[in-house]
């Protein structure tokens, strides 16, 4: 059944609102109301993942065999997940953190720990006008042409710090999905097998509980 | 894809006022509410379950004495990753943007 076809022949506005997103979940309207998670509307990165199926399989008898009581278990283990990926997107954001400033260090200081090789190098203007096995970091704080160079790229990487900026997105992502208190009851109750919830308590699983209010 | 200037629960809200604002009977909004919960779980399990290790799981689900404790240490590792949050993150708003149609064909304004 085509888009157009759910506008004109279906009734309600209730009706259309369902059909469109059935169609969109399933690739098409089913007449009947079914619940198929392993063939949904995924990703194709994920569609693409065969033994996807056998995956939900598992989890699904995993969740079967721990039954009720592994279900609440779950639930209370899982309270914290807000936190947990809070402090995981933390220690991956200080990890980049610390990275930049070693790459920064390493702009700042190359010249010092590896002359020889900056010396026969033609990238900054070389060979490099000096003679002797090492240069000393006084000798390189002053000569113009290298502070240039070595300015620019100092305060490229304290100035953005890429690393821990491109970190920062992913992490912020992340937090937007997980922090968010409509999510997390979501995630929740999926990781404990709330796959199959009854519809009628559908709108609990999505709002934990509390009955949504215009504002 | 509105991933950038609104969060998920901001998304989500605005929707839920929509609705409740609709004038729909209470039936429809129930179903309705029920359709998008389902869409949600039929599009976020797949997507955790891909950054699940998959030999792990399929040991435990072979172990008849499987414990919640395994089963939670198993189901960290895929929040450990913020790939999945990423993806997972991705994966949502698309469904929003879905409702957000499907509210337009339902002429909720």
């Amino acid at each position: 059944m085509s888009e157009q076809t759910i506008n004109t022949e279906m009734g309600s506005p209730k009706d259309r609102a369902i059909a469109y997103l059935e169609a969109r979940q399933h690739g098409k309207v089913v007449g009947k109301r079914t619940k198929d998670i392993k063939a949904p509307v995924v990703p194709e990165k994920v569609r693409r993942k065969d033994p996807l199926v056998d995956t939900v399989t598992a989890y699904e008898k995993v969740i079967d065999r721990l039954g009720e009581k592994g279900y609440e278990g779950l639930q209370q283990k899982f309270e914290g997940l807000r936190s947990f990926a809070y402090d995981a997107a933390q220690v991956v954001q200080w990890g980049a953190r610390a990275a930049d400033f070693a790459i920064t260090a390493a702009v700042l200081f190359a010249p010092v720990l590896y002359p020889r090789v900056l010396r026969r190098s033609s990238a900054f203007g070389g060979p490099w006008p000096v003679t002797g096995a090492r240069f000393t970091i006084g000798e390189f704080l002053t000569r113009p042409r290298h502070l240039l160079v070595r300015g620019a790229g100092v305060y490229g990487m304290m100035r953005f710090r890429p690393l821990e900026w491109a970190t920062a997105q992913v992490a912020k992502i992340g937090g937007a999905v997980v922090s968010s208190d409509a999510v997390a009851p979501i995630v929740n109750n999926i990781l404990g097998g709330g796959e199959r919830v009854e519809p009628a308590k559908a709108k609990q699983v999505l709002f934990g509980g509390a009955k949504p209010q215009a504002v | 894809m509105d991933t950038t200037s609104k969060s998920f629960e901001a998304r989500l809200t605005d929707i839920v006022v929509r609705i409740e604002k609709s004038g729909w009977t209470d039936e429809d909004k129930e179903a309705l509410y029920a359709k998008i919960s389902e869409y949600l779980h039929s599009v976020v399990l797949p997507v955790v379950l891909t950054y699940t290790p998959n030999a792990e799981l399929h040991a435990l689900a072979d172990n008849p004495k499987a414990s919640v404790d395994e089963f939670v240490v198993l189901m960290k590792q895929p929040f450990s990753d913020p790939n999945m949050f990423e993806e997972l993150n991705t994966t949502v708003h698309s469904v929003l943007d879905d409702v957000e149609t499907a509210l337009e064909k339902g002429g909720v304004a």
